[in-house]
């Protein structure tokens, strides 16, 4: 297995396939191995068992390796982005290469996690476009994943790497634009549509809806928060009003917001907000405050689900 | 020809509420089913529980529709303590046990009419009425287990709640008064007064921060009040900030930039404060020259840590005052 022998004159997102812990071992170890031979920083982002794992086989090399628990990291898979720009914008530099692991999907995933979860895989592509250096290795455990999780991962990673030999992959088929529609929701507890005015009564509504779902005050308080912003951007850029959804669904409360806006940029919802710039903070802010959000811009309009689960595990 | 002032505590809204009404943030609406000699629904009304009938005593003793929060003042930062938040938890809270103690109210209800018809010698129906008491009383124990993370969330412990709900029931079942409106009032009722009861004692004394020049606001609007404070010197701003009046909230930060001391902001009674508002808040701590800062009291905990989010927290002239709050 010669994995120097790629070229790095792109930023390289890779697929790799394993079933169970000795695959996993296999394929991983040598890359972090290599990558720290070379000097390279390297961070993975993986389950805090398997970072269990990997400790114990590098024993004292894993004190050269950046470690995150994927569980608190990329809970929202859109925080996921972000945290490896971090680590880029870290470490880059002099021409330095860099090396990822991630694991962003588990058979624990929830539906509506897991479609976030391919749009993720689906926007990195575009994310680190400018980083001919990075390279990132994303993990799919083919004994546990269903066949169609599989076959995505092949569509939306240029790379796939199987039994140690690397391969590019067939076309990009899934981009942020192609992505399949949401699912509508069953019942609807509530709709309103708002204009800046409906401002406050709209944020009557979604308390009112998050408390009998359940949630504490201090989430409510922060579903408000971020469901407001979402409208306010409606109303300032999306033609001036929208309308507000609110279901429940088995993990909690949904808020959508539509409106006949369009946004330019797929990554506007995970770009981290400069400290000079005015305005454009809203979606990071729901991004960090919400377990999920979901976004789907095209030129119609725009729809963004803001998902607060019943059991938030923090 | 005489002026008659308004009440301070006169509630401002017209009556009957509307089904939505959301126009005063303390309103906490009461279902009132009406019925007739016979039980027969009259009608539903909604209503506030805050509404007290005033005596006038300036005019002739007239009754007057009575806030019991008192003044907009009053009212304003009753719910800056309380938060909606909390009164939405309540009110969620209410209705899932009006629903699910309905079953056994009617039961209830029931087996009490025919208690009263036959007497003090009704062996049968006194049992029965024990054991339906009883069946009801573990429901209630069940429920309130089950959520008991959420009475917690709102600061009612379980226990002493049980113990209000089970003394109404059998004040209820005790009393000899049939045919009145007071029968279709549910369990819940005891439940909101007991919320009543809690939430009221947190609430009676608000702790401003700064002195607020109440009658002299700088912008008024139906969702916010810009007043100036002295001791210290600065803003208070009651209510919500949002995208109807951020044009307001800035003009009025702006206002209070120049000077030589720092700039104090009483965020005590905020509701409500969308980024935009945050970011008027931070450009203006920004804009101050000569090493001073905008200190902010009162900041709701929600707020600092969306602060935190955008990176706009910490800076270095944007001070955050913690204040403990007197018991």
């Amino acid at each position: 297995m010669t994995l120097t022998a790629v070229a790095l004159d792109r930023f390289r997102h890779e697929a790799m396939f394993y079933a169970g812990k000795d695959e996993f071992l296999a394929q991983t170890v040598p890359f972090i191995r290599e990558a720290l031979a070379a000097n390279e920083p390297v961070l993975v982002v993986v389950g805090a068992e398997k970072i269990g794992w990997l400790r114990a086989v590098l024993g004292e090399d894993a004190k050269g390796v950046h470690f995150a628990d994927m569980a608190s990291v990329g809970k929202n898979p859109a925080r996921i982005i972000p945290a490896l720009r971090d680590f880029v914008d870290r470490h880059a530099g002099d021409g330095r290469r860099l090396r990822g692991i991630g694991e962003p999907i588990s058979p624990r995933r929830k539906p509506t996690e897991l479609v976030e979860c391919q749009r993720h895989e689906a926007l990195l592509n575009l994310a680190f476009d400018d980083w001919p250096g990075f390279w990132l290795i994303c993990l799919y455990d083919t004994g546990a994943l269903p066949s169609a999780v599989i076959e995505a991962a092949r569509r939306t990673h240029p790379f796939v790497t199987r039994d140690g030999t690397h391969a590019e992959s067939d076309v990009l088929s899934i981009l942020a634009g192609s992505m399949p529609p949401l699912a509508e929701p069953r019942v609807v507890q509530a709709t309103r549509p708002f204009a800046l005015s409906g401002l406050h009564a709209m944020r009557r509504v979604v308390s009112r809806e998050a408390a009998r779902v359940g949630l504490s005050m201090s989430v409510i308080a922060d579903l408000v928060l971020a469901v407001n912003e979402v409208a306010t951007n409606s109303v300032q850029h999306g033609g001036g009003s929208g309308i507000l959804r609110i279901w429940q669904d088995s993990a909690g409360v949904v808020c959508e917001v539509r409106d006949g806006g369009h946004m330019n940029d797929p990554l506007a919802d995970r770009r981290r907000p400069a400290p000079g710039q005015d305005g454009g903070r809203g979606l990071w802010l729901a991004n960090q405050l919400c377990d999920l959000v979901q976004v789907r811009s095209l030129p119609t309009g725009t729809t963004v689900r803001l998902h607060m689960h019943r059991d938030r595990g923090r | 020809m005489s002026v008659i002032e308004a009440k301070a505590d006169r509630c401002p809204y017209p009556r009957p509420f509307p089904e939505d009404f959301t126009e005063c943030p303390a309103y906490q609406a009461t279902v009132f089913i009406a019925v007739d000699s016979r039980n027969k629904p009259l009608g539903t009304w909604h209503t506030c529980r805050h509404l007290a009938p005033g005596s006038d005593i300036e005019n002739r003793g007239r009754f007057y529709p009575r806030c019991a929060l008192g003044d907009l003042a009053q009212r304003m930062q009753w719910v800056a303590h309380v938060t909606p938040e909390r009164l939405d938890v309540v009110r969620a809270l209410q209705e899932e046990f009006d629903h699910f103690s309905l079953p056994h109210r009617e039961m209830l209800v029931d087996a009490r009419a025919r208690l009263h018809q036959q007497g003090a010698d009704s062996e049968a129906t006194d049992s029965e009425l024990q054991q339906l008491i009883d069946a009801f009383l573990d429901a209630i124990d069940r429920f309130l287990k089950q959520n008991e993370a959420r009475f917690r969330d709102v600061g009612l412990p379980p226990e002493p709640l049980k113990r209000l709900i089970k003394e109404w029931l059998w004040a209820w079942m005790r009393s000899g008064e049939l045919a009145t409106s007071r029968l279709s009032q549910s369990p819940g009722d005891a439940l909101e007064d007991s919320v009543g009861a809690f939430l009221g004692v947190t609430a009676d004394s608000p702790q401003y921060p700064a002195r607020r020049l109440w009658d002299r606001p700088l912008y008024t609007d139906s969702l916010l009040r810009i007043v100036p404070t002295v001791e210290p010197p600065g803003l208070a701003l009651v209510g919500d900030v949002d995208g109807t009046n951020i044009e307001a909230v800035t003009q009025a930060l702006w206002s209070v930039r120049n000077g030589t001391d720092d700039v104090h902001l009483d965020l005590s009674g905020l509701l409500f404060c969308d980024l935009r508002g945050l970011q008027a808040i931070v450009r203006t701590s920004q804009a101050l020259d000569g090493g001073r800062s905008l200190v902010l009291h009162g900041l709701p905990r929600q707020l600092e840590r969306a602060l935190e989010i955008v990176e706009w927290a910490p800076l270095p002239h944007l001070k955050i005052a913690r204040e403990v709050a007197a018991a």
